[in-house]
């Protein structure tokens, strides 16, 4: 880290003004020119969603749910019986926000920036990191089909329903999952992604060999290094 | 045999770096902590908290002639309302510069120092993030949510890792 941050203390302005850059172009290419249908966010919104279809099964509880994607978020929609009513009733729950996940922009804005680094080794580490980051994104969509099942519905009486034998521990702990990627995982991964590539990064340059100092010449008066004990232009400097 | 060869080979690997590592594994573990403290804490420490920013935003928009008003945690002007959550209260982001301090080889008093210096940065800093997001709301509606979403998280993420790295630089000082 010490490296990085001496490296960085002399090229700060120069990074911040790349980075601001680098947000832009990563910002735009994300969520897209308006009017353009090209655009990372909801490419990135389907593939999380095709990732996820041999998973949901297993975790959705609710028969009849159904999930779908549309622009760069995934929704879901949950078959649920109204207590008061008696009624069945379909939601429309937005599931995960492709448009909120600011920490790839985050981490690749970092990456683009980020000073000292050949273009190859730069792309290597922006790829490393942009799979980690996706994975942990998967984590937190899987994390929002568990968390939906529990979720607070508008029901004609305002409370919360269950779906059949859902746990309370299951409740508890998939809040707490869901919670940590919302709130802190946001920062927490692209933060930890960045400075573990930067760590890493330079840690492996090869260590200076450090000069050797230069064979000192005897002058002319000087002993002879030889150790002949003559002087050094009697000796081995008579040449 | 081949999942002992295997688990020396990542060993070899990753004793090079073995610091860095240490210190990711102690970032994540500090940081699972202090979210469990906060959310733990939501409804006695980080919802008086949040109040205190909307108050300090109410005021600071009144003392400035603006006509806000106040509801708990929503702050509120004329055809527009924001309400301050987990995320818009740094709180979470404090937490990330604690774990991230606590996790980096120091000493206790420069730890200290560090932590109640960056997080009264990021105090202020968050309040001008609010009040902007409130004023921007109020005067240019259309842009609230990219600032919101986008501008404004990202750049409070980089005063986090601005004000760590300063502190770093403190600690070991390089020539």
């Amino acid at each position: 880290m010490p490296g990085f941050i001496q490296s960085l203390r002399a090229t700060w302005r120069t990074f911040l003004l790349r980075f601001a850059l680098a947000f832009l172009l990563t910002a735009v290419a994300w969520v897209g020119i308006p009017g353009s249908p090209i655009a990372l966010g909801p490419a990135f919104a389907h593939l999380m969603a095709a990732l996820g279809r041999p998973l949901i099964p297993a975790i959705e509880t609710t028969e009849d749910t159904t999930y779908w994607v549309q622009g760069a978020t995934i929704y879901t929609t949950r078959a649920l019986v109204d207590p008061a009513t008696r009624r069945p009733q379909r939601f429309k729950v937005e599931l995960w926000k492709g448009y909120s996940s600011y920490d790839l922009i985050l981490f690749a804005s970092l990456m683009l920036a980020t000073p000292g680094w050949p273009l190859r080794q730069r792309l290597r580490l922006l790829a490393i990191g942009l799979s980690l980051l996706a994975l942990a994104e998967f984590a937190f969509f899987i994390s929002t089909v568990e968390y939906a099942q529990h979720r607070s519905l508008p029901m004609s009486t305002g409370t919360v329903v269950y779906p059949p034998g859902y746990s309370r521990v299951k409740e508890v702990v998939s809040t707490w999952i869901y919670y940590f990627f919302q709130t802190m995982g946001r920062g927490l991964f692209p933060l930890l992604v960045y400075v573990g590539v930067i760590g890493i990064a330079w840690t492996s340059v090869p260590k200076q060999a450090t000069p050797r100092p230069a064979p000192s010449v005897p002058r002319r008066n000087d002993p002879c290094s030889c150790g002949s004990g003559k002087k050094y232009k009697r000796c081995c400097g008579k040449a | 045999m081949s999942i002992r060869s295997s688990v020396n080979r990542l060993a070899a690997r990753i004793r090079p770096h073995q610091d860095i590592v240490r210190f990711l594994l102690r970032f994540g573990l500090f940081a699972i902590l202090a979210f469990a403290a906060l959310f733990g804490l939501q409804d006695q420490a980080v919802e008086p908290f949040t109040r205190g920013i909307a108050w300090l935003t109410y005021k600071v928009m009144r003392l400035f002639g603006t006509p806000a008003s106040l509801d708990g945690v929503t702050v509120g002007v004329p055809n527009f309302s924001v309400m301050i959550r987990n995320n818009c209260n740094a709180a979470y982001e404090m937490g990330l510069y604690t774990a991230a301090t606590l996790a980096y080889p120091a000493s206790g008093l420069r730890r200290t120092t560090g932590i109640l210096i960056a997080l009264s940065v990021l105090y202020v800093v968050n309040l001008i993030r609010v009040l902007s997001l409130v004023y921007l709301g109020y005067l240019v509606p259309g842009a609230f949510e990219a600032a919101h979403v986008y501008v404004w998280q990202v750049i409070f993420l980089v005063v986090v890792a601005g004000l760590w790295l300063g502190w770093i630089a403190r600690v070991h000082p390089v020539a």
